[in-house]
């Protein structure tokens, strides 16, 4: 989209004026220049070439006015965007807070430098900065460097897509997205220590609900479930407080855990009012024992029978089963 | 290790480029690399990959199965891990940083594999497997048989030292995010030919893609992995 090189009066078009240089006027300015600062403020998302075209008075010639534009380029005060066929003049913002060494950079870092400082702390991928740019595979990549030898910009490392070549600001934090948050330790997911808080989280929810059962008050079930309901703020500083974790764990990561368990079936959500309570949850019905026959899950029940090579005798997961039961 | 340019391997790239099955476009690339670490960004990875074990440290592949069900014909029996045939199942560290370092080299600057695990490799089970998956692939391609086919096997054999005499290793797509999983790609294959004695890998690739598919989005959707 941007493109601040130098531009010819060919593609100004006819009846634009280019002019104007910092915020305030200058009295050495043209008052074509100090017409366009004026338009530029009108305009802050940036003024169409087209209407720049129609305020000028036609007495200029397009050279001239290619001429202006192209000084207010060089002197960091106008950009140029390019929107499909148009081009769009912008005012630079007034003062910069981009890093000094940015300001030496020639128009082509700086291009790429603003490109990647959009993306913020998602980051962008180095293919798509190289459609954003238009410049070429060898002109980027000598770019890129020069940025990191500056300490400008990183390369980042993303859990989501972990062999693309990501770029982000020196100063900024990767976004949670691309650290993976608490579950990831430097790209590997750290499987055991999700396992540890789950099993964690509902021994505290099971504990409490045996707990609530043991109770012998004469105050009815629904009272006695009462107080085995949990919040998530309870269980969260229970968690933070055994300090099996390293790094500080937030609301949000021990929602997800209990998502798991809800899934599993292991611990229900449930709502009074505006409030949210986690319960450990107890099945209603026992399965029964057809469902626990292995049968029902066998990859090759098709070819069993009495005889021939796959019968029930010599199966390994009728032995599996049968063997852990009794 | 260094890309080694070579006018006959990139005719042979740009002839597998044009070809066509279908709607979908084939981009292909037959490229030689040595085996010697250049450079210090090379040096630095090797030295991070080598750590405490060295390079002569053993690490675990994916088993050679055939997994191209095309090929049906031949002996696909899974391998069973023996003695005898343990470098079907494993490399040493500096084999995987080959293997990773053609991958990175051949698909800079979009791409970084640095991170890949062994285990996202795998030994090809014999030559004739990787001719098999080919022949499947591209000879849907009815100018590959016209003398595309010879001439590409003619000319990897002179590169590599003796086809017979390399051994066959496969990088298998992450699905999520390197070049064979972007949108519209509809097939690949990597294989890539190691001559010990000469030092030189030989990286083939071939990708299939189709123009349709919208290449703005990436796929929204991931496949479980083992």
């Amino acid at each position: 989209m941007t493109d601040a090189t130098t531009i010819s009066p060919k593609e100004v078009g006819h009846g634009e004026v280019a002019g104007g240089s910092s915020i305030a006027p200058d009295a050495g300015m043209s008052p074509f220049e100090q017409r366009i600062i004026q338009l530029a403020k009108e305009f802050p998302k940036g003024i169409p070439g087209k209407i720049l075209q129609n305020d000028m008075p036609t007495t200029v010639s397009a050279d001239e006015r290619a001429i202006v534009i192209n000084k207010l380029l060089a002197q960091g005060i106008l950009d140029i965007y390019k929107q499909g066929n148009e081009l769009l003049y912008k005012l630079k913002g007034g003062k910069s807070s981009e890093p000094d060494q940015i300001k030496d950079a020639d128009n082509e870092e700086k291009v790429v430098f603003d490109i990647i400082k959009e993306a913020s702390n998602m980051g962008i991928w180095i293919r798509d900065i190289r459609l954003a740019s238009n410049l070429t595979l060898s002109q980027l990549n000598k770019i890129v460097k020069s940025l990191e030898t500056k300490k400008l910009i990183k390369a980042v490392k993303s859990v989501a897509a972990s062999k693309k070549k990501v770029y982000m600001l020196y100063g900024l934090d990767p976004h949670r997205s691309l650290t993976g948050g608490a579950w990831y330790s430097d790209q590997d997911f750290e499987s055991e220590f999700v396992t540890i808080l789950n099993q964690q989280c509902f021994k505290y929810l099971s504990d409490k609900r045996q707990q609530a059962q043991a109770n012998v008050d004469d105050v009815g079930p629904k009272a006695k479930m009462a107080i085995a309901l949990t919040t998530l703020d309870d269980l969260w500083k229970y968690i933070c407080n055994l300090g099996i974790s390293k790094v500080e764990l937030t609301p949000e990561d021990i929602t997800s855990i209990l998502n798991t368990l809800i899934f599993d079936g292991k611990v229900e959500k449930i709502r009074k009012g505006d409030l949210e309570y986690y319960l450990a949850a107890e099945p209603m019905l026992e399965t029964t024992g057809l469902i626990q026959v292995p049968c029902g899950v066998c990859p090759v029940i098709k070819d069993c029978s009495e005889r021939g090579l796959v019968n029930p005798g010599s199966c390994l997961y009728m032995n599996n089963w049968l063997s852990s039961e009794f | 290790m260094k890309l080694l340019e070579s006018g006959r391997l990139e005719a042979l790239s740009s002839l597998l480029s044009n070809l066509e099955v279908g709607e979908w476009r084939i981009t292909g690339r037959v490229e030689s690399y040595s085996c010697k670490v250049a450079g210090n960004e090379q040096k630095t990875m090797y030295k991070k990959m080598s750590k405490d074990g060295g390079g002569s440290d053993i690490v675990a592949l994916s088993p050679p199965i055939d997994t191209n069900f095309l090929s049906k014909s031949l002996d696909s029996e899974p391998e069973i891990f023996t003695p005898e045939n343990l470098e079907m199942f494993v490399i040493s560290r500096k084999m995987l940083f080959n293997l990773i370092t053609t991958l990175n080299l051949s698909f800079f600057p979009d791409y970084d594999f640095s991170d890949a695990k062994s285990h996202e490799f795998s030994r090809s089970p014999s030559l004739a497997h990787v001719w098999a998956e080919i022949d499947s692939r591209l000879g849907q391609c009815h100018l590959f048989g016209r003398g595309i086919r010879s001439r590409l096997w003619e000319e990897i054999d002179v590169e590599i030292g003796g086809l017979r005499n390399s051994e066959i290793y496969m990088y298998k797509p992450d699905l999520i995010s390197d070049p064979f999983s972007e949108a519209g790609c509809v097939w690949s294959f990597n294989f890539f030919f190691y001559n010990a004695k000469m030092k030189r890998i030989l990286f083939l690739n071939c990708r299939a893609m189709n123009p349709n598919a919208s290449a703005s989005e990436e796929s929204e959707f991931s496949i479980d992995e083992d």
